[in-house]
């Protein structure tokens, strides 16, 4: 067998290169989970906005009504659409790479169900912790498949989720001096805000990695 | 050595030097998890402290809010001034590192921002099962769960309990209570920071002391 003749250095090329093989292969097409969530949830949220604004403008004063059952739609879309383009994924052994993500993702899936059913009972700032939550699965993600712009993007969505207490400090202050904006659109604007963390968050980095690795 | 090994004898040679690869890493595994663990049960532990002292006034919250924020500074300059052999010998693979490195940020970032208990006993029981499910530790995902469960706690003090004391007196103003004499709000902080504690107890310590009895063993 011509493998018996291999040097140590011959050999330890061969294994470097099937890892950095296996590191491609798991690597190609990581960036389609980003695209489904990320844009099912841009557009669910967008339509959060728009379908809140025009109760807003067409109810009688203090019966606004915001579509909140309609943010049932992501994880429904989302789980639809991880099922009909997630599946090539799977093809071939699972790696330590592949088996750390998924942990990740299955693990923040589940805390982010537990947090739904406190928020039921209990007042927790939903978008807020999204956000936090999906910029640690993302920053995780860059971490582990050594990606930078993915990183970077997780890092930058994670800071920038101190915007929302912001604009809840900000929003009892500005409320109680100008009468020309009520406290349910402010907080409709936040969809708006928590919309575009979203496509900075999973959009852009979704497209980058699958440019990036479906050309290899 | 021989420059004409079998395939066979590369393949035992490798996965040779993987076994030895993981049982050294596996010893000492649990000491960052106790180092973090411990500093931050001392430094709430501390904040209670503090509380007591200055009976729960408002003026109180910039004295005993400070000594959760020292916990990752503190944790971090033990982790830099370990025994070598320690650090050579810890489970941190990267994954693991980088995982409680952007936890730590978070927690961070949330105490910074909001002080929200709930969310950040939350996102160290997040660390504590993902950590378990990554190095196959079933000790690491049982704690992490019951962490994970036992933070509703921290909402239903603020949004049943907190409620409820602000009704019996004035909030803010120490009152007798036996032999102390403490403001209701100073309670709520304090029933707060011990669900912290044990929520840390038992996600990072618990799980921390039997991975080290089980490594080292």
């Amino acid at each position: 067998m011509q493998e018996n003749k291999l040097t140590e250095a011959q050999s330890l090329e061969l294994i470097t290169s099937m890892i950095n093989d296996s590191r491609t292969r798991l690597a190609r097409n990581s960036g389609t989970p980003f695209l489904i969530w990320g844009y099912t949830t841009v557009i669910v949220s967008l339509l959060v906005y728009f379908m809140t604004s025009y109760k807003l403008q067409n109810a009688a004063p203090h019966e606004w009504y915001v579509p909140a059952w309609l943010w049932l739609a992501i994880p429904i879309v989302g789980w639809i659409g991880m099922l009909i383009f997630g599946k090539h994924k799977q093809q071939g052994a699972q790696n330590l790479i592949d088996r750390v993500i998924s942990i990740i993702w299955t693990v923040l899936g589940i805390s982010f169900l537990w947090i739904m059913v406190v928020g039921v009972f209990y007042h927790t700032p939903i978008l807020f912790l999204t956000i936090i939550m999906c910029g640690i699965g993302t920053t995780m993600t860059g971490y582990i498949i050594r990606n930078k712009a993915t990183k970077i993007c997780g890092i930058v969505a994670m800071v920038s989720s101190i915007l929302f207490p912001i604009s809840r400090w900000l929003m009892v202050r500005f409320i109680e001096l100008h009468d020309n904006i009520t406290r349910a659109e402010w907080i409709n604007c936040e969809t708006l805000l928590f919309a575009a963390i979203f496509l900075f968050m999973m959009v852009i980095p979704g497209h980058i990695l699958n440019h990036k690795y479906n050309n290899k | 050595m021989n420059n004409t090994n079998s395939a066979e004898q590369k393949l035992n040679l490798i996965t040779e030097m993987i076994n030895d690869s993981r049982t050294r890493l596996a010893r000492n595994s649990g000491t960052p998890f106790l180092i973090w663990g411990y500093t931050i049960v001392a430094m709430y532990v501390a904040s209670v402290i503090a509380i007591f002292i200055t009976k729960g006034e408002p003026t109180g919250v910039l004295l005993h809010g400070i000594f959760p924020l020292c916990a990752p500074i503190i944790a971090l300059i033990i982790m830099k001034f370990r025994k070598k052999e320690d650090k050579a010998t810890q489970s941190n693979s990267p994954a693991i590192k980088s995982l409680w490195l952007i936890v730590g940020i978070a927690c961070c970032l949330i105490m910074l921002v909001s002080a929200n208990h709930f969310i950040i006993t939350l996102l160290i029981s997040i660390g504590a099962i993902a950590t378990g499910l990554i190095m196959k530790q079933k000790e690491f995902k049982v704690c992490g769960i019951i962490g994970m469960v036992m933070s509703v706690m921290i909402p239903f003090i603020q949004f049943y309990v907190q409620p409820r004391l602000i009704t019996l007196s004035e909030y803010t103003v120490p009152a007798d209570r036996g032999f102390i004499s403490i403001s209701d709000f100073g309670i709520f902080i304090t029933l707060c920071y011990t669900i912290v504690i044990l929520i840390v107890g038992t996600t990072l310590i618990i799980p921390g002391h039997m991975l080290n009895k089980k490594c080292n063993n």
